[in-house]
């Protein structure tokens, strides 16, 4: 009796899933897709408060590596105040994910309260966004807002306000079919702060006349309607931003803290002087050279958990997880170096260690500097990077005294 | 015993499913890329390699999607690239739950080969690139090599 209810459960399920990829696209639930095998959930999780970032200068807010109600490891976390523009009408939102690969403040409308925001509109209609994160979209109505971090001020920038009980379903064209990414489980975040190089999203928009996606229609938006980059729309320290983190050890720890700068030399405390600055291609990549072969398309990212590298030479030592299955696991911590292109001609070497990852994640740790798993063409340089480092952001055509103007990428 | 009907049932029913609606993605045919082309309002263009057909598609958004097709007429490979990503679910088609295991880990690097399939999706928002292939239905000499990387 148990076999044939297997029978039939696994049957089902193996026809939801073919018909579900079937299916022309949008649609679906975030379903509820856990992280890496790293620590179990209790049955009954006690809430975790949601991390609220301190004011550490008039250009400048904590961030923090710790573990949430996500679970995830090596994600940074800050808190964003979101106003109706020019009001003292504000809602300081905590567990925001702090991106560096994607540009744009999107938020969940659960977590916005009672603050009311206009919704951007063309041709008298509201405009929706759909935008491509690799492992989900987020869909939902542009809305005007100040954006404040410390004494910071983005003053009434399109934001994306996703989750929106109004429109659910997003668009079966010109959205990438992906889980909608609309609520704490699916997002692991309230939102996602995402401060990259580029100042706008280029992502897809639409005008709607209803509620369903089926009224929707993709519009051209230009680049200054677009969700914006709220560093770019400050009216100061508006060039780039800079990222300092905490040395931890190889075990790995519990928590990681970090201080988030905006602005590069603009003040004392966001000096590039004697970092090495990586200019890259208008789209944020550059080349990383490791073991003899180059690798251009390669990234800093402060969104990517791990350091994502090709295993190259080193497959018989960097051996695939046999539980995290996106990672490396050599019997013993390995190190390596590789070398990138910095201005002026110059060659930038970068340490780093990668440890077994099923022993990492049997701790109780979320933070750690020796994550790492295969990503043949590239280098994705992630959170297990920044630790130890400064690592500064600039921000595509504004100057900075010491680094240029951007895009770049610089370290310390 | 008991439990052959049920899988027989079981595998009537998902041979049907497989056999209905999916067509022009990853593992179909070429046949339906016209009523895709539609669907997705692209430009499009074929050309010829050496040994297999590779459709063009331009998307509104300015991403750019490719399907490789075998003499067959199967399309053993896809690849993007552009500021957004396509439709992963209609490009994937049965091999998109596939797509969605690999993806669960990572939120920027997405990475997994076996013999019979390689995912590869990465970069950062407004310059993703990726790919899909299925090297037991790929032409003769034709490697991952062959796709962008």
């Amino acid at each position: 009796m148990k076999i044939q209810h297997f029978f039939k459960r696994v049957c089902l399920f193996l026809l939801v899933l073919t018909l579900f990829a079937c299916g022309g696209g949008g649609g679906g639930g975030s379903g509820n897709s856990s992280t890496s095998g790293n620590t179990p959930t209790p049955d009954t999780p006690a809430p975790i408060p949601d991390y609220m970032s301190s004011n550490i200068a008039a250009n400048a807010i904590s961030f923090s590596i710790q573990k949430s109600s996500g679970n995830n490891v090596n994600a940074p976390f800050v808190s964003v105040t979101i106003c109706q523009p020019g009001t003292s009408q504000c809602q300081t939102i905590g567990n925001i994910l702090l991106d560096t690969g994607s540009s744009g403040l999107r938020v969940l409308s659960s977590a916005l309260g009672s603050l009311q925001l206009s919704t951007q509109t063309n041709n008298n209609l509201p405009v929706l966004e759909c935008a491509s994160f690799l492992s989900g979209l987020t869909w939902g109505p542009v809305k005007t807002a100040d954006v404040k971090m410390s004494s910071e001020i983005a003053s009434s920038i399109p934001i994306q306000v996703i989750g929106d009980p109004n429109y659910q379903s997003a668009p079966n064209n010109n959205c990438n079919g992906l889980p909608i990414l609309q609520d704490p489980s699916g997002l692991k975040a309230n939102g996602i702060l995402g401060v990259s190089l580029r100042v706008s999203d280029s992502q897809n928009y639409f005008s709607c006349s209803g509620n369903q996606n089926s009224s929707c229609q993709l519009i051209t938006q230009v680049s200054s309607l677009q969700v914006q980059n709220p560093v770019a729309s400050f009216a100061v320290d508006n060039n780039g931003l800079v990222m300092q983190l905490q040395t931890i050890s190889a075990s790995g720890a519990n928590s990681a803290t970090g201080t988030l700068y905006f602005g590069v030399d603009t003040q004392t405390n966001n000096s590039s002087s004697g970092a090495s600055i990586i200019p890259t291609n208008s789209n944020g990549y550059f080349t990383t050279t490791f073991n003899g072969l180059s690798y251009r398309n390669s990234f800093i990212d402060s969104g990517s958990n791990g350091l994502f590298f090709p295993v190259g030479s080193q497959s018989s030592i960097l051996k695939t997880c046999s539980l995290s299955t996106s990672f490396y696991c050599p019997t013993t911590t390995q190190n390596y170096s590789a070398t990138v292109a910095l201005k002026n001609n110059g060659v930038g070497t970068i340490n780093f260690s990668v440890a077994n990852a099923d022993s990492l994640f049997a701790t109780n740790n979320y933070a750690f500097s020796n994550l790492a798993g295969n990503e043949p063409s590239l280098f994705d340089w992630g959170i297990p990077f920044f630790y130890g480092k400064t690592v500064f952001f600039g921000i595509a055509g504004k100057l900075s005294t010491n680094a240029g103007t951007g895009p770049y990428y610089g370290y310390r | 015993m008991r439990f052959q009907a049920p899988l027989l049932n079981c595998l009537l029913a998902l041979g049907l499913a497989l056999t209905g609606v999916c067509h022009a993605e990853l593992g179909g045919t070429a046949a339906s890329i016209s009523a895709e082309q539609k669907q997705f309002n692209s430009q499009l263009t074929s050309t010829q390699q050496n040994g297999y057909l590779v459709y063009t598609q331009t998307l509104t958004s300015g991403t750019i999607v490719q399907e490789y097709i075998a003499p067959s007429g199967i399309i053993f490979a896809i690849s993007w690239s552009g500021p957004s990503l396509p439709n992963i679910q209609a490009i994937f088609g049965n091999y998109y739950a596939n797509y969605l295991s690999a993806a669960e880990k990572s939120r920027r690097s997405i990475y997994t080969s076996s013999e019979s399939l390689v995912i590869q999706s990465t970069g950062m928002m407004g310059a993703f690139q990726g790919f899909a292939f299925l090297p037991k239905l790929a032409p003769t000499g034709f490697t991952v090599n062959n796709l962008p990387q």
